[in-house]
């Protein structure tokens, strides 16, 4: 039998639109410490094996493994930076612990983004030099082109999405980590600054800055320990060719095998048997486009955009800002403190279950999914 | 056993950044499919690599089968003509900064997987419009993306 995977500590810091009095290595250090004292381990004892989801163009610093281990409490332990989304790293702190090399991981995501000046020019850099850059296609065009497509595949209108956008303000109004609540009339929303028509500027996040730090352990070291664990019922991540290169926008497949994968692991059916969601909405038309993918029919996605409904309570990205590589990470956030109750504003009643996903953004297919529950 | 920092900046005036720049520059090699994509656009062709085993042409193009992992070494030409996939008005550069509005398409070609981002025009464009590649002329064609000046409505 697979041993069971539980997340026995979190901590953030941030959760704003820019972080002026601390350096990326003190904004981890302050995620870090927090998550250790809600998991009561000691790092320097503890801790087998850390884990730092982060991007060197991010970071503006090569080879940016060398600048993680200290400030987690890793120093001279096994540490390794992955190149990718917080919930992937997290997969990979699964592994660790399946494999036996360590009992207790701690996986580090942060965004320190308001460092980087030209935020374009690295998303640009993500672009293929040869067959994209040539023409002056930036991330918002290939983002325009898919979401024209999107619209046009599934009949979904201008005002869809903006109750898309509408809905996620509202609800981070509520939520003390989304840096961009706000009440906004459908009419704003649908006439915000053109960027690459179809998409305007509300229908893309605005960047804000976190660390999330999330200790997880073997299900049979948190018993020995008496910790009271999240228990991570399913996770998976995949990566599939870009839609521009493999055609089809009505589903993304990388969300699609993800979500199958986690159910599969999970033993469950359908989205409709978790208490929260918390679903990529890296732009307003991939919150659609996302649940489409894990069998919502878009009448049925409409419906969870009203009040009071399980799908992102936290505001989601458009509500609380891109993260970045930390994204995924923040659902997983809310997701913990949802189940345990301690949300905040925004928390749901009788939360066991929770679900998260993400996406890592342009021009990428590769996305996650995440299944947690507590007392099942 | 860990703690926060007990202390933070609380004035402004405290705060120092330190600008940096990577100011690192680039030859990107095509490769071996790239190459023989740019110098087909450079003689006015759209030449696209065909999968021996599976049959698949991709546009992107690429020496290698996405689906069966195989070299691939045939290369077939493509009428200029495709099919406008998915569309884009443009009002910011490559940088962000506001711009001229400009037309993007995602143009896709009939049995190719895949497709190419270009400008495209022409009257009543839309999704599902019929397009043509313009080619500059040949004297001015340098073996790059932009050999096709645009896709024109047809």
């Amino acid at each position: 039998m697979v041993e069971r995977v539980e997340i026995i500590g979190v901590g953030f810091e941030g959760f704003r639109p820019s972080i002026t009095d601390l350096s990326t290595r003190e904004l981890m250090y302050e995620a870090a410490s927090k998550a250790y004292h809600d998991a009561g381990v000691d790092p320097r004892k503890d801790i087998g094996s850390f884990i730092s989801c982060t991007e060197d163009l991010w970071e503006g610093w090569s080879i940016a493994d060398e600048m993680v281990p200290d400030q987690l409490g890793g120093a001279g332990r096994p540490v390794c930076t992955v190149p990718a989304d917080g919930i992937v790293g997290l997969g990979h702190a699964i592994m660790h612990i399946r494999s036996g090399v360590a009992d207790v991981v701690a996986v580090e995501a942060h965004s320190k983004v308001a460092d980087v000046l030209d935020k374009t020019a690295v998303e640009n850099l993500a672009l293929d030099p040869v067959f994209h850059r040539a023409t002056g296609a930036n991330s918002d065009v290939l983002a325009g082109l898919e979401m024209s497509s999107f619209m046009e595949e599934t009949g979904t209108k201008r005002g869809e999405l903006s109750q898309v956008v509408r809905s996620a303000k509202r609800k981070a109004m509520r939520n003390g980590r989304a840096s961009y609540g706000a009440t906004l009339e459908l009419e704003e929303i649908d006439s915000s600054e053109p960027l690459a028509l179809p998409l305007r500027r509300l229908d893309r996040p605005e960047f804000a800055e976190a660390a999330v730090v999330i200790v997880l352990a073997s299900g049979s070291w948190a018993k020995r320990h008496r910790k009271d664990g999240v228990f991570i019922d399913g996770l998976s991540w995949r990566s599939a060719t870009p839609w521009f290169e493999a055609g089809g926008v009505k589903t993304a497949r990388y969300m699609q095998d993800s979500y199958r994968s986690v159910m599969k692991q999970s033993g469950l059916r359908d989205l409709s048997q978790f208490d929260v969601l918390e679903v990529d909405d890296s732009y307003s038309f991939k919150l659609v486009q996302h649940l489409m993918s894990m069998g919502v029919s878009k009448v049925g996605v409409m419906g969870m955009l009203k009040e009071g409904t399980a799908l992102n309570p936290s505001g989601g990205s458009l509500g609380t800002g891109h993260l970045i590589e930390a994204t995924g990470s923040h659902k997983v956030l809310e997701c913990v403190l949802q189940v345990r109750g301690t949300a905040g504003g925004n928390q749901a009643k009788g939360v066991g279950r929770a679900f998260a996903s993400s996406w890592r953004g342009n021009p990428t297919g590769a996305g996650a999914a995440i299944a947690l529950s507590v007392g099942n | 056993m860990s703690m926060p920092m007990k202390e933070r900046i609380t004035s402004v005036d405290r705060q120092r950044t330190w600008e940096g720049e990577i100011p690192f520059h680039y030859e990107y090699t095509a490769g071996v499919s790239g190459e023989r994509f740019l110098r087909g656009l450079q003689r006015g062709k759209i030449l696209v690599p065909k999968c021996g085993n599976c049959g698949r042409s991709y546009l992107p193009p690429r020496a290698y089968c996405t689906n069966c992992f195989l070299e691939i070494t045939s290369y077939v030409e493509l009428k200029p003509t495709g099919r406008v996939s998915a569309l884009a008005e443009s009002h910011v550069d490559f940088q962000g900064r506001r711009s001229k509005p400009r037309t993007f398409a995602f143009v896709t070609f009939a049995g190719v997987t895949g497709g190419l981002v270009h400008f495209a025009e022409g009257k009543g464009l839309r999704i599902g419009s019929s397009v043509r590649a313009k080619f500059k002329p040949a004297a001015k064609r340098k073996g790059t993306l932009l050999d096709i000046e645009t896709f024109v409505k047809t």
